[in-house]
């Protein structure tokens, strides 16, 4: 990368480098860290975990020094600060609700303190935050204070701010931007020029960015150069989804030369809400024939703990009264960990266990109704991760969240060798995945918001016409590399925002 | 840099238990009777800001040797190094100190006037494995392990004779850690060393072999030659390794001695001169014995001298009378047996302090109204000797001389508040003092008890058997002289004259103060102890003398 990094912005006390996906943001990042000599480390913040990670893996790629930053995400680092000082009754426990905005709201009236503006500045010479367009109005605040004592950059992209929470909501450019010295000395698409991307897709993203940059509104056209087209397709309603999206969605995807696919469902709201998990698993398998596609999960889907909570409370209900033995509710957790009605009206019925004549069916279920009694005997979660192992080795192929049921499965894991129930099991396993990141690769079927920094080769967009926000769009588009895809039923796309 | 704020002990050696608050102070000397704990005072800070891991514990150490009661040593340090305060370190346990109390709430208060503090805790059980932990009030921290390495930034060190490696430039030595003070930024100890050990080399490497082992390098040139290999250049140089001859190799010399051969007193005084160079930057000196192998003038010396211009934090413990003298009270702790904190003197006890200073180290002090009752009480100490009876200071009874007046009730209550047993020795012939000395009472304070008007010469004239009187008169003190002697002739007379003669006795040593001398009171004692035997025991002399010994003894 050639662009040198302004010595004014370097120098700057008060900077926000305007960052467009696939500039380099992360390689100045690190560039700055590097370029910086100072005594004391910089604190690079950020908002997930991944994103630590991401910025952990990349400092050590370039070699920068492990002592000269340090590396944290923006809660995590006010959590360690809050509760130090203030007592678990002022904040909350970490899983009650309110927690992190209880922790965030102490953390403005305790930065202010001489003391802990000591200890900050003892630790550190600079802040950088990283993604800063995804911070709230709090955060902000937050950083407004650090920035009073510590030489502040911020590094982020508007047209990236999908992150929008009405308890808090984020922070607004410009308008939240006075204090701070605006750069946008990225213009580079360097993304699209490494080998194998593709240079025309890099430009025509940069020219769509451009006029979002002024307007709400855009056309789209075809561009077989820039590896870029727009199907345009008829008004979709219920009856005809699978022959005007589906099933033309299966054949570009057969097209494409590549393993790294991911497809783009938006969220927006039409006849209910749309785009939800459980809508997007429903979806998966009208395309999806062969199981090749992940469905990405929120890490903190509150459908994960919901379901180790309730296998608890089946486990502590058999327990209290063990004569009652009754395979519906078995039915029902499997139902919840979302194996598919085909799957369970095969051996399920509205009665119990339906008994087979078929001899290889009568094995399984056999061996079903062993595992079933077995845990109404003695239930406990090794009992019950027995017989959820079993049938899911049996019925992979009829889960419509794997995800979900692989967690689930992990859970009962944790809590047969821990000893604890399976929801303290299930937020280990998270707080695991939330730390250490996880791969998203290969073929994904996912929303903006999850799929929010990463690259594919391919992305086809679906319902691009539905989107209402245009930072939606322009997160979507630009996770591609080499091609891109859009259905849509109009060319002409207007936001509301 | 840092200070001791407070301290706590828990089963550590001879303290069970153990608080104190020292405060902002810089120059601490302890002060009290052997084997009352000062010195572990001094252990336990070494231990629990020890710059290394590895402290060599053992049963013995604990308690009543008592393993199943952990050790435990709590230190509150203000001044600490600043690189402490990172919040990846252990700012977030920072305290405050506000109004001489620690607070760990401080959310509330204008911080900013409050000086920062550090708590340390050193504990170790019956695994004997040492652990270090920073810790603060606050109800969610877990205490965070603190490193060897960050313990050695509060520069602890401890003046002790069998330390000889402070003459040298070992890891953990003070000259050490000097040379890192002057260090240039990013520059090593270690580095630095090293060049030292390079110019060894290069040194013996110039001068070629070693003669004394010319002869078996030949043999071996020649062996190895019929062997077909050619070493011409085979020779003896010292093994450049840097671990070989590390810093404790490279040691301070006076001429050709090592520096460690010298004397007591001069070896602690240039480990003095090295210590105080190290808390110039800040750092926390502990010299156990300050006055070991020193003269009394270098004492008072080398006390004025620690007093003076520090920016670090000294502890001594002392048993002598001139680092008493020259301290000021505020710089004095005293430290009573199986005491569970420091007594600290205020302004008051200046006086005492500077007059009396030798009393501080006893257990129980006689107050002794003039010269002839501390002599008569020194006579006491003689009698208890030659009798196989124990002595004073056996029993930690020191007396003091009040020089005449009233000073005697103050200095007693002085003392009494301060922990002491006292015993006021005192004459009834005054009637100003009689009064006073129902303030005693108020104290508990004990006294002796003559008859109204009587002092201890005429209670010994009036109550000793005939024949004691006899020999009290043929004395031969210088002031007996003819004159004296001739009025006190008693060779012609009877028993009918007894009691005449006693009072003209009494009288006349009163007038002619027979017995106001030190000496006098040891004439008194010799004579008259050895008859108390043949008194009755309602008899006022003998009812004293022995209330006094009883006290002694108990």
């Amino acid at each position: 990368m050639s662009e040198t990094i302004p010595t004014e912005f370097l120098e700057s006390n008060r900077a926000f480098l305007i960052a467009p996906a696939g500039y380099g943001k992360t390689y100045t990042i690190v560039s700055c860290a590097q370029k910086l000599s100072c005594e004391k480390p910089i604190l690079i913040l950020t908002h997930t975990h991944a994103g630590v990670a991401a910025l952990k893996a990349k400092m050590s790629k370039q070699g920068v020094e492990r002592d000269k930053y340090r590396i944290d995400t923006i809660s995590g680092f006010i959590q360690r600060y809050v509760l130090s000082f203030y007592k678990q009754s002022d904040v909350g426990a970490q899983d009650e609700r309110g927690f992190f905005a209880n922790v965030l709201d102490k953390s403005l009236s305790l930065f202010i303190k001489p003391t802990i503006k000591h200890i900050v500045l003892e630790s550190y010479s600079h802040l950088f935050v990283d993604e800063y367009q995804d911070c709230s109005k709090k955060q902000h605040e937050l950083v407004e204070i650090l920035a009073r004592y510590l030489p502040t950059h911020l590094f982020g992209d508007p047209l990236q701010g999908i992150f929008d929470f009405r308890e808090d909501p984020s922070v607004k450019f410009p308008d939240d931007f006075k204090n701070f010295q605006p750069f946008d000395f990225l213009r580079i698409p360097y993304r699209w020029m490494v080998n194998g991307n593709s240079a025309a897709l890099g430009a025509k993203i940069k020219e769509y960015r451009e006029i979002l940059e002024i307007n709400d509104a855009i056309c789209i056209e075809s561009d077989i150069e820039s590896n870029f087209e727009v199907v345009c397709h008829n008004p979709i309603t219920p009856a005809n989804e699978q022959d005007v999206l589906y099933n033309p969605l299966r054949r570009k995807i057969k097209q494409l030369d590549t393993e790294s696919i991911l497809v783009i469902m938006p969220s927006f709201t039409q006849n209910g809400r749309r785009g939800l998990i459980e809508d997007r698993a429903k979806m998966l398998r009208r395309f999806d024939y062969e199981h090749k596609f992940n469905l990405v999960e929120a890490i903190d889907d509150k459908t994960y703990y919901q379901c180790a909570h309730d296998i608890d409370s089946l486990i502590e209900e058999i327990t209290t009264s063990p004569l009652n033995v009754d395979y519906v509710k078995i039915k029902e957790k499997f139902e919840e960990i979302s194996f598919d009605s085909q799957s369970l009206n095969m051996w399920f019925n509205s009665s119990g266990l339906i008994s087979k004549r078929d001899a290889d069916e009568k094995v399984f279920s056999d061996k079903l109704k062993l595992c079933c009694d077995k845990f109404f005997q003695d239930a406990c979660a090794r009992s019950f991760q027995e017989l959820l192992l079993f049938f899911y080795q049996n019925n992979r192929r009829n889960i419509k969240r794997p995800d979900l049921a692989r967690q689930v499965l992990k859970s009962l894991e944790y809590a047969v060798e821990n000893n604890t129930s399976v929801y303290e099991a299930m937020v280990k396993t998270k707080n695991h995945i939330r730390r250490n990141g996880r791969k998203i690769y290969g073929k994904c079927f996912g929303t903006t918001l999850l799929t929010k920094g990463l690259e594919f080769d391919a992305v086809i967009l679906l319902y691009a016409d539905k989107i209402e926000d245009k930072r939606n769009f322009y997160v979507a588009i630009s996770r591609a590399c080499k091609n891109l895809i859009i259905f849509t039923e109009s060319k002409q796309l207007s936001f509301r925002r | 840099m840092s200070k001791i704020y407070s301290l706590s002990i828990k089963n550590f050696r001879g303290i069970k238990e153990f608080n104190h608050v020292f405060g902002l102070e810089n120059f601490i000397v302890l002060i009290g009777r052997g084997n009352s704990g000062k010195t572990t005072i001094l252990q336990a800070i070494n231990l629990v800001l020890s710059p290394t891991w590895n402290v060599g514990l053992s049963d013995l150490d604990f308690y009543d040797t008592d393993v199943t009661q952990p050790i435990e040593i709590e230190a509150t340090i203000t001044d600490f190094p600043k690189e402490l305060l990172t919040d990846s370190k252990y700012g977030l346990y920072i305290r405050k100190i506000k109004d001489g109390q620690i607070i760990d709430d401080f959310l509330e208060e204008d911080d900013s006037s409050l000086v920062d503090a550090l708590s340390i805790r050193f504990r170790v059980d019956s695994s004997l494995e040492p652990k270090w932990h920073v810790f603060c009030g606050r109800d969610e921290s877990e205490p965070k392990e603190i490193t060897a390495n960050d313990r050695a930034k509060f520069n602890v060190f401890m003046v002790a004779d069998y330390a000889d490696n402070q003459f040298s430039f070992g890891r953990y030595s003070p000259l050490s850690a000097l040379m890192k003070l002057s260090s240039a930024e990013g520059e090593s100890v270690a580095q630095r060393l090293l060049e030292i050990v390079r110019k060894i080399h290069e040194l013996t490497a110039e001068n070629g072999s070693f003669n004394e082992v010319e002869g078996i390098l030949e043999t071996l040139k020649t062996d190895s030659s019929q062997l077909g290999l050619s070493l011409e250049q085979l020779k003896t140089a010292i093994e450049f390794k840097d671990n070989s001859i590390s810093g404790n190799s490279i040691a301070l010399h006076n001429g050709n001695i090592p520096y460690r051969r010298s004397g007591k007193g001069s070896k602690r005084l240039l480990s003095i001169a090295i210590q105080k160079q190290l808390t110039r930057t800040g750092g926390i000196v502990l010299i156990d014995e300050l006055e070991q192998g020193l003269e009394p003038d270098r004492i008072t010396n080398i006390t004025r001298y620690l007093k003076s211009g520090l920016s670090g934090q000294i502890f001594v413990t002392t048993h002598s009378s001139y680092t008493l003298v020259e301290a000021s009270y505020n710089n004095l702790f005293l430290m009573r047996e199986r005491a569970s904190n420091l007594i600290s003197f205020t302004e008051d006890f200046q006086a005492v302090l500077r007059t009396q200073p030798e009393a501080f180290f006893a257990k129980k002090i006689i107050c002794c109204e003039g010269k002839t009752e501390q002599g008569f009480v020194r006579g006491i100490d003689d009698y208890l000797k030659t009798t196989g009876r124990g002595s004073l200071s056996g029993f930690g009874v020191f007396p003091i001389d009040s020089k005449g007046g009233d000073k005697f009730i103050k200095e007693a209550k002085t003392f009494k508040n301060l922990g002491y047993d006292v015993y006021v020795v005192v004459d009834n012939d005054v009637e100003a003092i009689r009064d006073k000395l129902l303030s005693l009472d108020e104290l508990s304070i004990p006294y002796t008890k003559y008859e109204i008007g009587g002092c201890l010469e005429s209670q010994i004239i009036k109550d000793v058997p005939w024949n004691c009187i006899k020999k009290l008169v043929n004395c031969n003190l210088e002031r007996f002289v003819d004159d004296v002697k001739r009025k006190l002739d008693v060779s012609d007379l009877d028993s009918s004259q007894e009691s005449e003669f006693r009072d003209k006795f009494a009288r006349l040593a009163k007038e002619k103060s027979l017995y106001k001398d030190i000496p006098g009171g040891e004439f008194l004692a010799e004579q008259v102890l050895p008859e108390l035997t043949a008194l009755g025991n309602d008899v006022v002399l003998k009812k004293n003398i022995n209330t006094l010994l009883d006290w002694i003894k108990n």
